[in-house]
């Protein structure tokens, strides 16, 4: 005989631990953006003990030239971005999802690929082939007396934000497709219009709040961009939004806490302003899909001999934009010097990885890298999961409340969140032990990542039937205990994923992490701006190979988790 | 084991009141039905006793535990209540073999080791699934996966068995065993039973008692031989059995007895006295297998023979159902004889004639 549960008044434990995720949740997106918020009203440091509420800080920000010129720098980059990763990855993915052109899977991952990859990799890629010293430069400045192109202008600098930025667009646009019924299209056909007048009077139109979306998204992705600013502005002596905040904070001794957290928080406001009217024109997306939940795959129209000419067209796109950077970049880390005026045989060496392993910089950045990445993204999971279960699997009040707190970070770029973890421990009371730590870093970047990681996940904790728990409840089960053994085990393959991801993304992490890291805690994002910034180029380049490295063999193995992934990414 | 007691049980959802105020009892060992069409309350009132939903007010009970009461802000967790529940679509865990599906709930209430197995054995022997045991939930029939479902419940001798339309996913011949071996289970265990279902004959074939609901309310609470026989209003009537209703004006014929006048002028003659107080007008509900269909002219011992119209025949094996109209009012009748289209006597005996006084507001429970 089973025992009967025992008859005093049992305690429900469940609304506590729902209120306790809530809590840690709203701290965890709260705590920055308040302190920024805070310190950008008052007249002096938060530490100090005499201070005074004032509007100062904006109007010293609007008054600031440098401020004024590097919002117009910023402006010009994003809009420029914008333009041409929409183009990119609009074109690239209508005609990978429409068209017969051979290899399409192939290429759709190929295509694809590049999110997995830092953008400042990307960028020290480019900027070693296409740079002012760069091979391909230096070659065209040998045949025709001078290079036809200027990289480290506000439009070349757009051009580069907007091909790093269009796997993203394509990305979206891709599972947007997806959606459509195909249906449409195959009418189009039967009433006469040609292949190309049904992507246009069919596909685009019905495409469009894809395309509105991924406008604001890559505006934003512009905005709040910090690689391609650092890699070909700053030896330009251009200043960006990003760079302003970055010189402001670690330039002076004293930085200017105010203005920091003035410039700050009008970066983080006109972000959430763009992220917020994407939601609401995301929100009215579901009128434009069509027949939702039809499997079947649309079958890709017919364009005779163009495909081999659009096949071309990605192969040469994917070489000049991906392969040959990487391949550069590699090639840059095992030889002395890199320039078509000297044969790169002759120079050949293995010295930059030596240095690698010899320079405890190195050695402890990669360390820390991977352990930051293996232990933060389990934190992130388990989180993740919990605020899931929460917002999911509960009768928890503010369900809905939390959910929009787990999506807020979309609207929080990386170094303000830098900035505002930074001031949260060195002015909360008790925090400051966390100071420089890995542990601040993880807290950071989980913070940020919490949208992906709940764009991974919440699918699959949606598709299981509310009774699943609902049974194990009823059958004895404590609603975390029915978390624990029911639901999590069944969205394992979608927690895997979300880990994998959630690594990826804290190893090619650098932007929020210049503000966190402190000597002895360097990651490796964060030693590659700094070695960047002093001009040994080899060091750079072998430490991109290795996470280079480690991010195919993760993105191979995450690969195998399928298809709910890259759905989650959302650029850099 | 212990008896179930609701009292003014009451759940709102939004302007919707889904469940209103209402009360029953179900007796230890005893299976009781909640019937009625969808968006009735049944399912509503079955998750309130499980504790996956919170009514608005009223009490739960089983044997000395209150599971709810809403004016003293009572509600046991859905894991304390020591209930049983199968569910419509079984929620067997899919990632669990069988065996652990039906171990989990010991292992929650720290049955371990050889004790565990004998009881999860035991469990699965009963519904005759042991040779099962190592297989996945989709490995396994409809049918094999609701009896799975029903040893996961039967694991741990809930106090309380509560049953979610569990056959309504089986094919009609699997549904027919399924609710004998139900039956005959449930007998065995003497185990106190709740069961919700829309399907009639299921709840006629294996209740004690049946509460017939509708919009949120227990309308007749009865014996299935009472709600069939004698059905408290039209709406029950025809839910139960797919009674025809006929309308008319109440008359009586020159020997005193009570009859109901058609809009065609015909008459109807009862020898039932409808309950509750009188109305303007009569319904009278009639089963479709209790009208009576000729050609030729009826009997001359024949009552109520009413001149009919036969609009439709469909042959459905083992007989024929008609759509026959009388007057403007269309009723079905099911006759294993075949007649031809068109012009027909109707009988309508007048033991079968269950009149009802037309009112506004349904009748109350009784």
């Amino acid at each position: 005989m089973v025992a009967a549960r025992p008859e005093r008044m049992p305690v429900d434990r469940a609304p506590a631990i729902q209120w306790a995720v809530f809590v840690f949740t709203l701290l965890l997106v709260a705590a920055p953006i308040v302190v920024i918020a805070l310190q950008s009203v008052q007249s002096a440091p938060l530490y100090e003990p005499t201070r005074t509420f004032t509007f100062d800080s904006y109007f010293k920000l609007v008054s600031n030239l440098e401020f004024r010129e590097a919002l117009l720098n910023s402006l010009g980059l994003a809009s420029m971005a914008t333009v041409v990763a929409t183009t990119v990855g609009v074109c690239s993915a209508i005609a990978i999802a429409r068209f017969d052109i051979p290899g399409r899977a192939w290429l759709e991952g190929a295509m694809l690929g590049p999110i997995y990859i830092s953008q400042l990799v990307l960028a020290l890629g480019w900027y070693v082939l296409y740079g002012p010293a760069g091979y391909v430069s230096l070659v065209f400045q040998q045949w025709l007396g001078e290079v036809p192109w200027n990289l480290t202008s506000i439009p070349g600098m757009g051009v580069l934000g907007g091909l790093a930025m269009a796997p993203a667009v394509m990305l979206f646009c891709t599972s947007s497709l997806s959606l459509m019924d195909a249906s449409l299209e195959d009418a189009a056909r039967s009433t006469g219009a040609s292949p190309l007048r049904v992507v246009r009077s069919i596909t685009l139109p019905l495409l469009r709040p894809a395309i509105v979306y991924s406008v604001l998204l890559t505006f934003v992705g512009g905005l709040e961009m910090l690689s391609i600013p650092l890699v070909f502005g700053w030896p330009a002596n251009l200043e960006f939004f990003t760079t302003f905040l970055l010189r402001e904070s670690m330039g002076q001794s004293e930085p200017d806490y105010g203005l920091l957290g003035a410039a700050a928080l009008a970066l983080l406001v006109a972000v959430a302003i763009l992220v917020l009217i994407q939601q609401k024109l995301l929100a009215k997306r579901q009128r434009f899909i069509t027949v939702r939940g039809k499997s079947q795959r649309p079958k890709p129209i017919e364009i005779g001999r163009w495909r081999w000419v659009v096949f071309s067209a990605f192969i040469l796109y994917l070489t000049f934009t991906v392969v040959l950077p990487m391949m550069a970049l590699t090639l840059r880390s095992f030889v002395q010097y890199l320039t078509p005026l000297l044969s790169p045989w002759q120079y050949l060496t293995l010295g930059f990885y030596r240095t690698l392993l010899e320079q405890d910089l190195y050695m402890r950045s990669i360390g820390n890298s991977l352990v930051l990445s293996t232990i933060g993204a389990a934190f992130a999971t388990a989180l993740i999961a919990l605020i899931t279960a929460v917002i999911q699997r509960s009768d928890f009040r503010f369900a809905k409340q939390l959910e929009m707190l787990t999506l807020f970070p979309r609207a929080v770029p990386g170094m303000v969140a830098g900035i505002g973890f930074l001031w949260v421990v060195l002015w909360v009371p008790g925090l400051g032990m966390l100071h420089g730590t890995l542990a601040i870093m993880i807290i950071c970047f989980t913070m940020r990542d919490l949208p992906t990681a709940y764009a991974a996940v919440a699918p699959s904790f949606l598709q299981i039937g509310k009774e699943i728990d609902q049974s194990a409840r009823v059958a004895g089960a404590s609603w975390l205990r029915a978390c624990l053994s029911i639901i999590a085990p069944i969205a394992k393959p979608a927690l895997i994923a979300c880990y994998l991801l959630v690594f990826l993304s804290f190893f090619k992490e650098y932007a929020s992490a210049v503000f966190l890291y402190a000597p002895g805690n360097e990651i490796i994002g964060t030693t590659m701006l700094n070695v960047w910034a002093k001009g040994e180029v080899g060091p750079v380049a072998a430490l991109s190979v290795i996470q280079l490295a480690l991010t195919l063999v993760l993105v191979a193995i995450l690969a195998r988790f399928g298809r709910v992934l890259p759905r989650a990414v959302d650029g850099d | 084991m212990a008896e179930l007691v609701v009292r003014g049980l009451t759940r709102n959802y939004g302007n919707v009141r889904a469940v209103d105020d209402i009360s029953f009892e179900v007796r230890d060992g005893e299976l009781v039905t909640l019937l009625g069409p969808s968006g009735c309350g049944k399912s509503t009132t079955l998750f309130s006793i499980a504790g996956l939903d919170r009514p608005d007010s009223g009490t739960i009970r089983v044997g000395s535990i209150t599971f709810f009461d809403g004016a003293r802000g009572i509600h046991l967790p859905p894991e304390h209540r020591n209930c049983g529940l199968v569910f419509q679509s079984y929620a067997l865990w899919p990632h669990m073999t069988v065996r652990d599906n039906v171990a989990f709930p010991l292992k929650l209430r720290k049955v371990t080791g050889a004790k565990a197995r004998d009881k999860a054995e035991w469990a699965l022997c009963l519904v005759e699934m042991e040779s099962y045991g190592s297989r996945y939930p989709h490995e396994l029939s409809g049918g094999q996966q609701q009896r799975v479902a029903l040893a996961r419940t039967l694991v741990y001798e809930p106090h309380l068995l509560l049953l979610d339309e569990p056959l309504s996913n089986l094919d009609a011949k699997l549904r027919l065993r399924a609710r004998g071996w139900l039956r005959e289970l449930q007998t065995r265990l003497k185990i106190t039973t709740l069961y919700v279902t829309h399907d009639q004959e299921e709840a006629l074939a294996l209740s004690d008692r049946i509460a017939v609901m509708s919009a949120g309310k227990i309308v007749q609470l009865g014996t299935p031989r009472e709600i069939y026989l004698a059905p408290a209003t039209p709406f029950i009537a025809d839910f139960v059995g797919h009674s025809n209703i006929l309308l008319g004006t109440p008359m009586h014929d020159a020997s005193g007895a009570l009859g109901v006048r058609l809009a065609d002028a015909q008459v109807l003659t009862l020898d039932a006295q409808p309950a509750g107080p009188a109305g303007a007008r009569l319904q009278v509900a009639i089963r479709p297998e209790h009208i009576g269909l000729s050609a030729g002219r009826g009997g001359d011992g024949a009552q109520n023979v009413l001149r009919a119209r036969i609009i439709q025949r469909d042959f459905l094996g083992t007989r024929f159902e008609y759509l026959i109209s009388i007057g403007d009012a269309l009723l079905r009748v099911t006759r294993t004889e075949e007649l031809a289209v068109g012009e027909v006597l109707a009988e309508l005996p007048k033991r079968h004639c269950m009149p009802f006084w037309e009112h506004e507001k349904q009748a109350s429970p009784n």
